[in-house]
Parts: structure tokens; sequence; C-alpha cells
């Protein structure tokens, strides 16, 4: 995840396709040990509800992934939007690996019989994205991306891609990009029984996609640019803890993503930062 | 109806399926009514254990021409890697580019995507079988389609997709908005995926697949009132996408328009197919209002319809809803009767049985189809293919968690 700080290439002012609004987001951190009890806790006041035990068979990302949206649906309150028809993409590392150790030791010692059939639909890519959607009845389209080091890029530029077709087809909704993974990656003996107790981040960020040509407004944005010096691609190569992304949002700076060599995904800051909570550098000083 | 130089083509196809490895050759099969299911042992740790499946029968190499890998590299791979690498190469070839050459845009304005649904959970368990410990530890891996990315020498933007069963699909819709914004002069996209021993006893355990182990070729039956679940497969599809006015100034082939794209979530269960067919038939819509089209002008449908009760019901409903009286016009046909489910690659797949469909004049048919359930009432081509002028196609692509989208696909004229 390479970054840098500054001002994005290709300065425009109109709105460019994919760009998005960031209206709002949350980061939760929580500990491998505490996730379970995560799952079972009420919603945070003032969101919306799930279903009763929706979470017991999700994955570690899954669960900080929800609550992560959950805060940020929380913290808007009264302001939060109509959810029909959002989208949610969500960009996790490594989700569902716990249960995937415990499922591959269960298949050697029991044989097929001892394979859960929530390995798949509950602990995949598509998971954190599809309990968001279902837990919270988003019926807009739903992906999981990334998967890898680079899940935090991926993320940034599907959502953005997802921003151009909502816009005209929905225009109201918003899509909800989760990123999830570990700070530091969970170990397991050969039982599948943890040794560590890492700690599992997630973050949500609430998008509005804005219509391509319009002014681009003094607010918070993501929007994807043409990186033309092919001698200043370097600065976005790299690979970063999503913590440290996490803490740039937090502190309101701006923030370059490299998406391959052509392309950078710019969050860009408004007067309140990202709007963490945390008053940040203008669109000027930045 | 002349194609918009800005519409977005396919000017190249590379697949590894159970049909085939060829567009010529998936063609043949589909046209034939050929089934590729059989029978396929995943047994582990010395445990026999068979379901049925349709198993890829030999993985091509790359074609030197676009990737030249040192003597027995391809083979050491995994079969997932084999699945992406050896269909995405050939799609470039297919296509004429020459990577570097001068007709080819430059590296960097070209994209991978790549519809991949499990692929740690695949590359945990190869391991594992295989003795190793990468499940239990911290190794993070590049991804699949970074490797992809790595060894075909494209440094544009890439990423993985999944959309569980509709992961490829998703997969060609974003590579379109790549291509329509401008992001990308070409996108090598598609989707694969692998047999593995605990998926397979996953979705046996979850009562999805069918349970015809003694008659696999009889086993995939869309549509048909004893379906009794889906039978899994295994492949990998690839394309190279372009803008048209790129794909007419180097005289590329195109095998067909990308013209339409809807998706919509169900937002009903983890699990479960929803039988709701609201949000199933927002997507059909929304396909054919992207695409500009009325559903009075599509000639063939390829269903999703994997062979379960639940699901397949759903989809015939929701393509009356999307289509309301049209729908008794038009015929709709379910290749993974003959392919099984391809999974993360069946959308791509089944973008090919259009493609087939428009190029040889013919509607693929739901092989074992004997008794038509009468909750799935449609215009169904039961057992053989049938000769007929096809212009425009739909094709279905559902996923676990409610993930739903439609891909539209037209003769590029």
């Amino acid at each position: 995840m390479p970054m840098t700080t500054g001002m994005p290439h290709d300065i425009q002012d109109t709105v460019t396709p994919g760009t998005c609004l960031i209206r709002g987001g949350q980061v939760i951190t929580v500990r491998r040990s505490e996730v379970a009890e995560l799952a079972r806790q009420p919603v945070p006041a003032g969101g919306p509800s799930l279903p009763p035990r929706f979470l017991r068979h999700a994955d570690e990302q899954t669960v900080v992934g929800m609550r992560a949206v959950l805060q940020t649906l929380a913290e808007a309150g009264g302001d939060a939007h109509d959810l029909t028809f959002d989208a949610v993409v969500a960009a996790s590392c490594r989700a569902g690996q716990p249960t995937a150790a415990r499922t591959m030791v269960a298949l050697q010692q029991q044989g097929p019989v001892g394979v859960t059939p929530h390995v798949v639909p509950q602990c995949s890519l598509h998971s954190p994205a599809s309990a968001v959607s279902v837990g919270l009845g988003m019926h807009g389209p739903t992906i999981g991306v990334g998967g890898g080091p680079a899940a935090l890029a991926e993320g940034l530029l599907s959502a953005a891609t997802l921003a151009m077709s909502l816009a005209v087809t929905q225009p109201a909704a918003a899509i909800w990009l989760i990123v999830t993974g570990w700070d530091g990656p969970p170990a397991l003996d050969d039982k599948a029984t943890p040794t560590n107790d890492s700690t599992c981040r997630g973050l949500a960020l609430c998008l509005k996609p804005l219509a391509a040509g319009t002014p681009l407004p003094e607010a918070a944005i993501l929007r994807i640019d043409s990186c033309k010096s092919p001698n200043s691609l370097e600065e976005f190569t790299g690979d970063r803890p999503l913590w440290e992304f996490c803490e740039r949002l937090t502190q309101g700076r701006a923030t370059h993503i490299g998406c391959g060599r052509g392309l950078a995904a710019s969050l860009i800051p408004g007067e309140m930062g990202f709007g963490f909570g945390t008053p940040a550098t203008t669109r000027e000083a930045a | 109806m002349a194609t918009s130089t800005s519409a977005v083509v396919i000017t190249g196809i590379g697949a590894a399926t159970p049909l085939g490895n060829s567009f010529g050759s998936i063609a043949d099969a589909l046209a034939a009514g050929r089934s590729g299911v059989g029978r396929y042992d995943a047994g582990t740790y010395g445990r026999p254990q068979e379901y049925p499946a349709a198993v890829v029968a030999d993985i091509p190499s790359p074609p030197a021409s676009v990737v030249c890998l040192p003597p027995g590299d391809f083979g050491r791979r995994s079969r997932l890697e084999q699945l992406a690498l050896g269909p995405a190469a050939w799609a470039i070839h297919d296509a004429g580019l020459e990577l570097g050459g001068q007709q080819a845009p430059p590296p960097d304005r070209i994209g991978v995507i790549a519809g991949i649904g499990a692929e740690q959970l695949k590359d945990w368990e190869r391991d594992y079988l295989d003795g190793g410990h990468d499940v239990f530890g911290p190794a993070n891996r590049l991804t699949l389609v970074q490797r992809l990315a790595a060894t075909l020498g494209i440094g544009g933007p890439s990423t993985t997709v999944a959309a569980a069963c509709a992961s490829s699909g998703f997969a060609l819709a974003l590579a379109r908005s790549w291509l329509t914004a401008g992001w990308v002069d070409a996108c090598l996209v598609g989707g694969c995926d692998v047999l593995s021993p605990t998926a397979l006893a996953a979705f046996h355990n979850l009562r999805a697949l069918s349970r015809r182990e003694d008659h696999p070729q009889q086993a995939s039956r869309p549509f048909d009132r004893d379906r009794d679940g889906f039978v899994m497969g295994e492949g990998g599809v690839f394309f190279m996408l372009e803008r048209r006015a790129d794909a007419d100034r180097r005289g590329a082939r195109c095998y067909g328009e990308l013209a339409g794209v809807g998706m919509s979530g169900d937002a009903s269960h983890m699990v479960t197919p929803c039988s709701n067919p609201t949000e199933a038939a927002r997507a059909i819509a929304a396909a054919l209002a992207d695409a500009g089209l009325t559903a009075e002008t599509i000639d063939y449908i390829n269903a999703h319809a994997a062979g379960t009760p639940v699901g397949d019901a759903a989809e015939a409903a929701a393509i009356r809803t999307a289509l309301g009286p049209a729908a008794e016009g038009i015929p709709v046909s379910s290749t993974k009767s003959m392919s099984g489910h391809l999974i993360s690659a069946a959308s791509a797949f089944e973008a090919v049985a259009c493609l087939a469909a428009i190029d040889r004049g013919f509607l693929p048919p739901t092989i074992n189809l004997d008794k038509p359930d009468e909750a799935c009432q449609l215009v169904h081509v039961p057992h053989t293919a049938i000769t007929g002028k096809v212009e425009i196609a739909a094709s279905n692509s559902f996923g676990f968690g409610g993930a739903n989208l439609c891909l539209v696909l037209k003769r590029a004229a």
C-alpha cells in the first residue's frame, strides 16, 4: 500500500468518473480473542439492527468490518441515508484463515463429513461484503476484492469503479468500502489453535458517488488519477500496513495509493479531514 | 445496428474448460449437447470420495509468443494458477496483441481483473494436502492476479473480484467500466476455479450438490422436476476487452460487444438462494436498460440455473418478471447442464456460450431436461441445440450472499 503526502497529479476542478464524496467512516480494532464477544454485542445505539445471531458463523474480518459500518451509521444517527440501494465493496487480506485452518485439520481427522458448510459462504473473499449487504438490507452490487497485500488499493479502485455506474443508476445510493486485515497475522499451532492474539482491524468508508462533470465539492473525496510521469511512480509503490493508512485518515492527511503503474487512488481531505472526528488540514494546506 | 466506437468489445478468448479449450471446441460441444460431467474422486488421506463433477482434461500451456516460461515452470504452478495463466495467455494470443509491440497498448495501460472466489482457501488447502503449513502461519503471498500480471508483463491496474458464483461476471462488469472511463486501453478479464476436496465437501454437506453419483452425466439437470442440486466443475476463461475504436484501428476480430451490465443484491441470506425474484429481475432489467435495449430484442438467455430446487424456480420467476410478456418468446437454456457449474469461472464461460450462439447461430440446449418443472415456466431448449439467428443474448449469474448480475452481449456489427 504505497502512500505519499501532497496533491494528486492532474488536478482538476470538476468531478472525474468514479469520484466519490467521503461521507464518513470508522476504524475498529479488536484482539482476535475478543472477536466472538464483539459478534454477540448489541449494535451501537442510534444505528440499524442486525438479525438475531447474524454473525455466529462469520469470520473475524467480517465481524470487525460489520462493526465499523454499524459504528459509522450510529455516528451519523438521524443523518443516515436510506440504505436500500447501497453497494458494498469489501477488501480483505487473508480473511477466514483461522476457519480454513480448522477446516483443514477437520478434513484430515474426520474426512469430508467434518468440513463445515460455512467455510465457503461465510469465510471467503466475498463474505464480509455479503454479510453487510444481507445484514443491513442493502440491495446494490456486492463484491469482495483483494485477498492479499494489495487489498486496500484494489478496494479503493473497485469502489470508484462501481461509483461510475451507481452515479447514473442510483444517484442517492452510497458505496460502503470496507477494508479489513490483521495488524500482525494470526499464528496457529498444528491443531489450528491460536498461539498469539493478533489485532484485527476494520475500516469502513461511506462513499457517495458524484456525477461526472459537476463541480468538485470542497469536501473529502476519493478519486482515481492517472500518473503521467513514469519517473514519479516509485513513490506510489510499496507495501504498507492497514493501520498506517487508518492513522493517516484519522489525521486527515491526503493520501495517494498506486493502483498498478498507471493509476492512483487519491484521498483528499476536506476542512474536517475525512470525517473521522479529527480536525484536519484543509485542502489548501494539504 | 452499428456498434458505437466507444463500445467495449471482446477481441480475444482463452479457455480451459470441461467442454474444450478454445472458442471453437466449446461451441462445437454446446451445439452437440455434449456433457463434460463425469465421476471425480476427491478423496484425501486414503479415503475415496466420489462426486459427479466436470473436470478439465488438459490445461493448455501458454503460447511462447505471449510468455516464455522456463521448462517445467507451468507444470509446477498450482492447478488454479494454471487455469488462470493458460487461458489468459491464450486470450492475449487470440486477440493478436503482441505485448510490447507497436499495435498493443503500453503495459501500464492494460488492466487485469480475475474473478476468483476462494483463492486463499484453495491455496491453503493445496499446501496443506502437500504437507505444508501455510494456513497456520503468516506467509502473505501475492495474489494470483498479481502473479498473473507479473508473469505476463502487464503493469496496469489489477484486482481480484469475488462474488461467489457470479465472480467472473462482476469482473467483466468492472473491466467494461475501466475501459469506458479511459483508465485502461485493454483489459484481460475472466475467472477461474478448481475442484477442491474442501469445497466439494462443504457444498455436499450444505446439500447443494447433486447426489447422482451413479449417473454423473445425468446429474446436472437445471429446470427439471427431478433436479437435486448442482454439479461442480472447474475451469478458466479469460477475455481481452478493448474499446471498439481501438479494436478497429488494429483490425482485430470482434467476437461481440459487452453491451450492458445489471447488478443487484438480494440481501436475503448468506447461503440459501433467495426465492423472491425481485432483485434478480432488477439486475436483468438494469442490464437491458444499460444496453439501451428492450426485452423484445433479446434472442436468447443463458440462465444461471445450476439445478438447485429453489434457485432455478426463482430465476424463472425473475426472467418472467423482468421481461414481462416478451419472456414467452425468448428461448432460455442452462449450459451448466453440460459444463457443470464452474463456480467463479461460470459467468465467463457462459458469456462464451452466448458468443458462440451469436457466432454460430444456434441456441445451446439444456440437456437432461426430461420433465420441465412447472415452477420453471420458460421457453426451454431441451436436449438438443436449435438453429436460429442470435443477435443479442443475455446471461444471468447469481452468487452466494445474493450477488446478482446480468450481462448483455450482442453481435459487434
